[in-house]
């Protein structure tokens, strides 16, 4: 029972000064991305950080909960190390996901504010100006049109 | 850019089904068709001649850049908000080839394919 105990407080412990960490991390890099998808909107950027973190926290700590309970039983101090390491090897799993998913989400919403201001992806073939400079030009050294 | 222009062929029932689906389109830049026919057109910019409207489509923007064929479909894309990511996916090299060599395909059999699919202009250069 007691060493039950040990191990359900060591991995609580340490799965939630992970989360904590992770979502530490996100909250301070992914606020560059999110400035830059909102056009240098500080203020909005930094309150869909927050509830972005906030729903982190939620996900994360609802599986370390969930994820809770052993279906055997810890006998000794052996058990108790490979217990834990099972359990947080999974968490650690779980958060490394999440994070992808948060970068992979900041990137997106960088990528399509991004896409909003892109100028036009081909060059123009010509201009009007090198038209009508075309235009007035004897008929004998008239250039044919590019081909686009 | 601020508007793009669209000089295409209004005697032919493909490019006016398309300008009518293009233009119900959300837009990112404003998309104003004319018909290259349309004598207006002509009397305002007598030097499109010179780029052969008939043989390809025409956009324009609204500083006077040109773009043709492929080029002007792109910028077409480009210029719609759904479509946008479509104009980079199709600017890359490996297949600017193939949308190139479509668009041929289309401006070369357009009024073909209008008559094959029983598609008819409808009103005469609605701009």
């Amino acid at each position: 029972m007691n060493h039950m105990i040990v191990t359900y407080t060591l991995y609580l412990t340490l799965s939630l000064l992970l989360t904590v960490w992770v979502a530490r991390t996100l909250h301070r890099n992914g606020r560059i991305f999110l400035v830059a998808a909102f056009k240098g909107n500080e203020a909005l950027a930094d309150s869909v950080n927050h509830l972005l973190v906030v729903g982190f926290y939620l996900v994360n700590f609802g599986f370390v909960a969930l994820y809770l309970k052993l279906t055997g039983r810890v006998a000794d101090g052996q058990g108790v190390f490979e217990a834990v390491a099972g359990k947080l090897g999974i968490v650690l799993l779980v958060l490394g996901a999440m994070h992808f998913f948060n970068l992979y989400l900041f990137n997106h919403l960088r990528r399509n504010a991004e896409l909003d201001t892109a100028p036009p992806p081909v060059a123009p073939v010509t201009t009007l100006a090198q038209v009508i400079a075309r235009a007035t030009t004897p008929a004998t050294t008239l250039p044919t049109p590019r081909e686009g | 850019m601020e508007a793009l222009f669209v000089f295409y062929d209004g005697e032919c029932g493909l490019c006016s089904k398309a300008r009518t689906h293009l233009a119900g389109l959300a837009q990112h830049v404003p998309l104003i068709f004319v018909p290259y026919q349309d004598l207006r057109l002509q009397a305002v910019f007598p030097e499109l001649e010179l780029l052969d409207p008939d043989q390809q489509v025409i956009a324009m923007s609204d500083t006077g850049d040109i773009y043709r064929g492929d080029s002007a479909w792109i910028t077409i894309l480009w210029a719609l908000r759904d479509y946008r990511r479509w104009a980079f996916l199709l600017a890359r090299p490996a297949w600017r080839h193939q949308a190139k060599a479509a668009v041929h395909y289309l401006s070369l059999n357009r009024r073909r394919l209008s008559a094959g699919l029983g598609l008819r202009v409808r009103s005469t250069f609605p701009d």
